[in-house]
Parts: structure tokens; sequence; C-alpha cells
């Protein structure tokens, strides 16, 4: 039944697009011809069956894309460090062979972004509200979880799903179809940058950061007052007040956090270590990739 | 901008990243600056400011930066291991379906 309703509602988005992304004309739509060519591009090109190397690839993109806004901050000593931190709690993800990245990118905004393949960006803003090492494991484990579990990927599978079916008239032949789904892919993903994801989406990647955070040695407790910080913070309703209306507020996440911290087995909130926060202490040696 | 208004508790207490981030940004507060509460903030774990991500354009040089900063596993490990770092073995009581790795890089 939900199965069902979903289908309508898909149906309904997809002719609602249609009425904005069509000219208006007057002509006799085959619905159920359009709802299975939907169906088909979607199954034939679907990001829920995305290879690695697709997800690598459009993530680099909208990595490019993301920093034209928020430039990398350069400090190579910085940035490897934040990468030797990063790396070492992706390593404790169900995905440690990805090919992590983590940048500091310029931006007050306390924020912090997962492309999909494994690159995270962690904004200026955010580092300075980081007061140990462990706080900022918790925020580079969100954003791992983000990547984990795929949630970008699963965004835009919805997402297409329904521009699949708007554009179901023009597809009729799939030649150069793919350049096209390609470009959609990209334009989708940046969309989701503004749009956030979803409530569940975000709550599982707390928990992820919390579970990172104290599999790689750092005090799970540490998230927690970190985000009842950022709950303390007012927030501003500027240029991220579309944001909040689809991202869980500081003060329910620390809720969430709270509740995961409660359901943690092998570690306990205190234990663990808060390493003091010394990006800029990039230490040499070692393999480098 | 907004995080001129703000002074994160980071800021305050002048840490070395955070005087990195002074000299590298120039936008970060005053060191000596008191820690506020009830701060106005941007704040959130998701999201791209949309003025941004409209007037954003492809930065493939960018890209390259973030490659050469790149560290593989055994440095990442290292890395930790001299901090004191160990991986544990850390589970949820209950969690309908485990995403992470129990094994962490062990």
């Amino acid at each position: 039944m939900r199965l069902r309703l979903f289908s309508l509602s898909l149906l309904a988005a997809a002719l609602g697009s249609m009425s904005c992304g069509v000219r208006a004309q007057s002509r006799t739509i085959d619905l159920g011809s359009l709802l299975d060519a939907g169906k088909s591009l979607v199954k034939s090109q679907s990001v829920g069956s995305m290879s690695e190397e697709e997800e690598l690839s459009i993530g680099k993109e909208v990595v490019a894309a993301t920093l034209g806004g928020y430039p990398p901050v350069r400090n190579p000593e910085l940035q490897h460090r934040l990468n030797q931190v990063g790396v070492w709690i992706a390593l404790q993800s169900s995905r440690p062979e990805l090919p992590w990245r983590f940048a500091a990118v310029q931006s007050d905004t306390i924020n912090a972004f997962a492309a999909p393949g494994g690159t995270i960006l962690v904004t200026t803003g955010m580092l300075g509200h980081v007061v140990n090492e462990a706080e900022l494991a918790c925020v580079l484990g969100h954003e791992i979880g983000h990547v984990t579990r795929r949630h970008h990927i699963a965004v835009l599978q919805k997402s297409l799903l329904v521009s699949a079916g708007a554009s179901a008239l023009n597809v009729q032949s799939k030649s150069g179809g793919s350049e096209e789904y390609r470009k959609r892919l990209i334009s989708e993903s940046k969309e989701i940058f503004t749009r956030g994801l979803d409530r569940s989406s975000e709550r599982e990647a707390d928990e992820d950061g919390v579970l990172l955070a104290a599999r790689a040695g750092y005090d799970p407790a540490a998230c927690l007052n970190f985000m009842q910080r950022l709950a303390s913070l007012k927030a501003d309703t500027g240029a991220l007040a579309a944001l909040y209306k689809t991202h869980p507020t500081a003060k329910e996440r620390v809720i969430d956090v709270d509740q995961a911290l409660g359901k943690l087995k092998g570690a306990a909130p205190g234990e663990g270590a808060r390493p003091e926060l010394t990006l800029n202490q990039a230490e040499t040696g070692g393999e480098k990739q | 901008m907004l995080f001129c208004a703000l002074l994160p508790a980071a800021l305050a207490q002048g840490n070395v990243f955070t005087n990195i981030l002074r000299s590298v940004t120039g936008t970060v507060s005053r060191p000596e600056a008191p820690a506020a509460t009830g701060q106005t903030a941007v704040l959130g774990v998701r999201g791209m400011d949309e003025g941004d991500a409209k007037t954003s354009a492809p930065a493939g040089d960018g890209v390259k930066l973030i490659e050469s900063w790149a560290v593989g596993r055994r440095e990442a490990e290292a890395a930790a291991s001299r901090r004191g770092l160990a991986a544990r073995a850390v589970e949820y009581g209950k969690v309908a379906a485990d995403n992470t790795n129990p094994q962490g890089s062990k």
C-alpha cells in the first residue's frame, strides 16, 4: 500500500515537474507509459546500482563545485594533520578502503560537507568551535557516516526517480542520455547541499559520529559536549535559514547523541582520549600516499 | 561575516590551531575577546549556503590541492599511535543494520 501511494506520489510529482519543465501543450498523455518509461530509465541508470568508481567520479565533481564557493585553506601542515585524524577515524568505518580526503575550507559558517566517495570538507568556522581532537572526531565521524551509508546517493535516487518521470517523454532513446544523466546527478548533488538531508539520515550520522569516535579511542562524550555547545548558540535566520527547515536543531541532536551514548557497548562516556587539537603540528614521517 | 560576531570557545582558549586560523584566514575574532553565550551563529553539519551554491564555479585546482594533502592508512595509524590512540571494539547495544566496521583498522 505504501509502495502504491509512493508510486502515485511519484507520478504526481513527475507530472508536476512536467508542467513546469515542459512547454504547456495540449496533448494526450499515456500515464501508464510515462510511469513505465520513468521506471525503466531509473532501472537502467540507477544510482542504487552505482559503482564505487562512479560514486568517486560524481563525488569529485561535487567537491570541485563546492570548492568554488569554499576555497581550501592553503596551509599544508594543517591539512595534512586534518587528514591524519580523518583517515584514522574513517578506518573504523565500514568503508575503510575508500580514498578518504579531508580538507579545511574557508567559511565563517559552522558547517561540514560530505561528498560521495569520501571527501569531507570542514569549514574554518566549524574548526573554530571544536576545542579538542575528540570533538573533531565526532564532527568528522558524522560526515564519514553520511558517506558510508550513502545518504546522498539515496537522496539522489529519489530525486532522479521523480525527474526521470518528468523527462520520460524526452528519453525515448538512450543516446546521449548518459551525459545528460551525469549532469543531472551533479546538479542534484549540489542541490542536496543546499537542501540538506532528512532527519533520520542526520540521526544515523550522529550515531556514527559517536560510534566512530569511540572506536578510534576518543572519549565519545566529547560528541555531547560539542553538540551542547552548538545548542547554546543562537541560530541565525540568515543565509542558512532554509537549511534549518530540514535540518534538526542542535537541541534535538543533543538528545540523539545522548541516546547514542547510552547504547554504546565497549566504551562508556568519559572513557577515552581528548587530545589537544594540534592541527598545525602535522606529524611527519610514515607512509605518504 | 557572521563569524566575526562569534567567539567560539576554542577561540577564547586561543589554542594553537585557532592561532593558525587567524593567520591563515584573518577572519577569526580577537583572541582577547570574552567567550560569549547566546551567540548568533549559523550552525549545522549539513547544508551549503544557497548563495554560495549558486555562485560557485568548479575549482579543479582545489581538488588537486586536496589530493596533495592526502595521507595513507599506515601514516594515519602511526600518527594515532603517537597520540596514544588505539582502536577499540565498540558497538551499539541494539542496532538493526550495522554500518560500521567493528574491527576498526586492526
